[in-house]
């Protein structure tokens, strides 16, 4: 029973905004501003919450007669994966999604002062939800043959990270859809006062969120794959990553468009730009049309039926926007000083890496059409090789920028050579720290940094001298950014490793660490059994032990390795285990100098965005 | 990004066994460099030098033997795509690939200065 | 700005192109246009234990030559197509990849067999010559040419669009 009402609540949900949608439709015309009850709303919001329990209960329950949990779930999973493995599947994973595009509808409709806003992102909803019920229904039944067990959910997937990774991506990528709707909303009603910066704070929040989600989705790469990479380009990583460029242009388009009243079609375009991409990243992940490990592979109707409301939500958009007036004040085109132009240079190049991006990701499927079905790849080098430079150019610019003055009270010259010496103060001094590695990357790394701190700490130092207020939320993101930066650089052109077989008691030296392999134990848990490896390490000041697994999974047949990692900001020791060989144990043991920056630059970023919801301002 | 592999030649104080044993050092980088190029068929986008997968060892494992029986990374690489198509590299062979994936952004970096320069024009 | 608009119009025509390239890839589904390869030649044993040639898989008609394996749970799934093509009077060799052979074996006894002959790769060095990576992977033969393969779960619509049109022709 519980499945059909877990339906029936989705469909009452689907009801209601499709109702609104096609009842408001031309009100909407009209351009009246239409009310909507409140209980309607929350009723919209109870149901779609209710639907997403009916699913979990199954789930918990282990009622395999549900073509979905069997598909995903297995008797012998611990509860809290139970739980999460409602997101391993495509189906599922889109009643995630339902469920937070109702939240935030309902967070949108308690915080807004806009009617048109909801009409907008009800038309989103009924779009989706639509696409759920009629082919990607979570509750359908395997009924009358009940299996007596499950396949089991994917052991990649039965991790923690898995547990918060995909709610707080689709988090960011649902709240993406609020800035959409208030720019749809603006461009249907000119006397939507304030919209930017509701708009400009919803794409903040989106942001923070899409910031943690990505670095959560690399973190558990990281320590879940057992190689000790932290990027892989792949095609489903890059959907996220396309969006997160869009999004970083669209929150500087907003500030200028709130503060300077500028930049508003670009504000209302990126709107679009973010929410599309982030379709278009659904699109790739579940269409089946790229390969990875992480794609949901779908049959091509439903791929095609999402391409076509993706398009429809395109032209609808612009149809839209080609019938709205948005005046902007007119923008004197100064000085090259001024922040306008500074956030002009910043989101033409985001908007630019953003779309080579896009493109190096769909080249295979381009050339697969013209070549007649010819296959090939498109990776690493080419996807670091446009994203280095043009990080590059970003980092200084933005060093610049934050220095820089609205056009209102123009930039100072003299500004920018203080700038300029600051800047080389800090790279000689880093030099200085980094002397014994110095290295092209090093360097490059160093420019960096320094561009962005010297910016920082002259901008924090002429506000207070000043007296004006600092913006925390700015600097703490901006700062962020400058020591994910840092981390990538050091563990990219620092990082050691050695691959050998190792012999019971006998060490071999990693730089400065001395391991051994010390034996094994069998080990039977829940649903699977591990070989744990123990490892003894050395080196100057301090002495471990460490466990690295090889994890069987009887049910789905598949091996796992997770690594032995000793973290320290410094840097991780990463050990992993091959194939058992002879005596001994094919090992490979790496070095990873400060990679955790890496993540740690990104709690920052989000950090700071968030801290622009409270407005700390000190002075 | 450069990745510092430091693979030592058997040091006589310690005792593990390399798993691939070059007897020169071009050979060895060689390895290296193709071990980077080749990316392993399963993975999400990880070449077989970062990958431990199964098929990324065998695929490691030819290639050692490969180079040590002389024969070319060229030839290598040709044989692997023989095999697998050209999705086993990372980067197409062919030129107008090459062209059109690193021309597209230039074009794009080309209209964006294009288009800030006309933004300053008053 | 005139510039502006040119830059609208190349956004418009990418984001057509991107459409359309999408587009296209879905309704293409077919990899008709596999390049044919030879067999490869070599030798490998049999669960019987006996050594074959492998000129033997080369056939007047149409076969195919299943690579599978008893860890491999998508085998699992795509073992009633097979068995259903077995009926059908196709011949379908399989390759046992990587695996324990008594496994296999009871696998087969569990399940049924749906292969002619049964090939035992060990250590999968045939399946490398082949250009295996992994199972399940199902490969269309005839004489001594590969005409098609498909990496994944073999199914009545893979079948229909990959395999059938280069049987008819």
């Amino acid at each position: 029973m519980i499945p059909e009402i877990g339906l029936l609540f989705l469909v009452l949900a689907f009801t209601i905004s499709s109702f609104y949608v096609c009842g408001n439709f031309f009100s909407f015309y009209r351009n009246n501003n239409f009310v909507i009850s409140p209980k309607i709303v929350y009723l919209f919001f109870l149901s779609v919450l209710f639907s997403f329990l009916c699913l979990e209960i199954s789930f918990l329950m282990d009622d395999f007669s549900v073509l979905y949990v069997a598909n995903n779930s297995n008797e012998n999973l611990p509860d809290y994966y139970k739980f999460a493995a409602l997101w391993g599947g495509h189906e599922g994973s889109m009643l995630l999604y339902l469920l937070f595009l109702s939240l935030w509808t309902l967070i949108y409709y308690l915080k807004s002062r806009s009617g048109f806003g909801i009409f907008f992102l009800f038309v989103i909803f009924s779009l989706f939800s639509g696409f759920v019920i009629f082919t990607s229904n979570p509750f359908e039944r395997l009924l009358p043959f009940s299996p007596e067990g499950g396949l089991d959910l994917n052991p990649l997937l039965q991790d923690f990270a898995f547990t918060i990774h995909p709610p707080t991506l689709y988090l960011g990528y649902t709240s993406l859809t609020l800035p959409f709707a208030i720019a749809m909303a603006r461009c249907v009603d000119p006397n939507y006062k304030n919209w930017a910066s509701d708009l400009k704070n919803w794409s903040v929040i989106s942001w923070s969120f899409l910031t943690l989600g990505i670095a959560l989705g690399s973190w558990w790469a990281y320590y879940e794959l057992g190689w000790g990479g932290w990027w892989f380009w792949d095609p489903v990583e890059n959907s996220s990553l396309i969006p997160w460029l869009i999004a970083t242009a669209l929150i500087h388009s907003a500030i200028a468009t709130s503060k300077r009243n500028i930049f508003s079609k670009w504000t209302v375009l990126l709107s679009l730009g973010a929410i599309l991409s982030s379709y278009i990243g659904l699109f790739l992940v579940r269409s089946g049309i790229v390969t990875s490990v992480h794609t949901f592979a779908l049959d091509p109707e439903r791929g095609l039926i999402l391409l076509f409301i993706i398009l429809f939500v395109l032209i609808f958009s612009l149809i839209v926007y080609s019938r709205s007036k948005l005046t902007d004040l007119s923008y004197t085109y100064g000085s090259i000083l001024s922040r306008e132009f500074f956030f002009l240079i910043n989101n033409v190049f985001l908007i630019i890496l953003a779309i080579a991006i896009l493109f190096g990701t769909i080249y295979p499927i381009i050339y697969e059409i013209f070549s007649g079905g010819k296959d090939i790849s498109v990776g690493k080098p080419y996807f670091d090789s446009i994203t280095v430079p043009i990080a590059f150019f970003l980092a200084f610019f933005q060093g610049f920028g934050i220095l820089s003055n609205w056009s209102s009270r123009l930039t100072e010259p003299k500004t920018l050579y203080v700038y300029f010496v600051i800047l080389i103060l800090l790279t000689v001094s880093l030099s200085v720290l980094f002397l014994n590695n110095i290295s092209v990357s090093i360097t490059v790394t160093n420019l960096m940094i320094s561009g962005i701190l010297a910016g920082l700490i002259y901008y924090a130092f002429l506000q207070i001298k000043n007296s004006r207020n600092v913006n925390l939320s700015m600097g703490f993101s901006h700062f962020g950014i400058a020591v994910m930066i840092l981390g990538i650089g050091l563990v990219s052109s620092l990082e050691s490793q050695k691959e050998l077989i190792a012999f019971k008691e006998k060490p071999f030296e990693l730089e400065n660490y001395k391991i051994t392999y010390l034996g094994e134990e069998k080990n039977i848990s829940q649903n699977f059994s591990s070989d744990e490896v123990s490892f003894r390490v050395e080196n100057l000041n301090q002495e471990f032990n460490l466990i690295a697994e090889k994890r069987y999974y009887p049910i789905s047949k598949s091996i796992m390795t997770e690594a032995a990692i000793y973290p320290s900001i410094k840097e991780d020791l990463y050990i992993s285990i091959g194939e058992q060989v002879e005596e001994g144990w094919v090992v490979k043991a790496q070095l990873k100098p400060f990679v955790r920056l890496i993540w740690l630059g990104a709690l920052i970023m989000a950090f700071g965005g968030f801290l622009s919801l409270f407005r700390f301002k000190s002075s | 990004m450069l990745l510092l592999i430091s693979i030592f030649f058997l040091s006589s104080s310690l005792e593990a066994k390399n798993i691939y044993e070059f007897s020169n050092e071009n050979l060895e980088k060689d390895f290296i460099e193709l071990s980077q190029e080749v990316s392993c068929p399963l993975c999400a986008g990880s070449s077989i030098a970062e990958s431990d997968s199964d098929i990324a060892n065998d695929l490691k494992n030819v290639i050692f033997k490969e180079l040590k029986n002389g024969r070319t990374p060229e030839e290598i690489k040709n044989n692997l795509i023989k095999l697998y198509g050209e999705s086993i590299l990372f980067m197409p062979e062919n030129k107008i690939s090459i062209f059109i994936l690193y021309g597209f952004p230039l074009l794009l970096i080309g209209i964006g200065i294009f288009f800030l320069f006309n933004f300053l024009k008053k | 700005m005139k510039i502006t608009k040119y830059i609208g119009y190349f956004s418009l025509f990418l984001i057509v192109f991107i459409f359309s390239i999408f587009f296209i890839n879905l309704f293409e589904e077919s990899e008709v246009n596999f390049p044919k390869k030879n067999l490869p030649s070599g030798e490998i044993k049999t669960f019987e234990g006996n050594i074959l040639d492998v000129n033997f898989l080369k056939k007047n008609e149409f076969s195919l030559l299943n690579i599978w394996a008893t860890w491999c749970i998508n085998c699992k799934l795509e073992h009633g197509f097979l068995m259903a093509k077995k009926t059908e009077g196709w011949d379908i060799v399989g390759l046992n990849y990587k695996d324990d052979l008594d496994k296999a074996f009871k696998w087969l006894d569990q399940y049924g067999n749906p292969y002619s002959v049964n090939l035992y790769d060990q250590d999968g060095t045939y399946g490398f010559s082949l250009g295996v990576s992994g199972a399940p992977e199902t490969y269309l033969l005839k004489e001594d040419k590969i005409l098609q393969k498909h990496i994944g779960i073999m199914s009545e619509k893979v079948w229909k669009d990959k395999f059938i049109p280069l049987i008819n022709n």
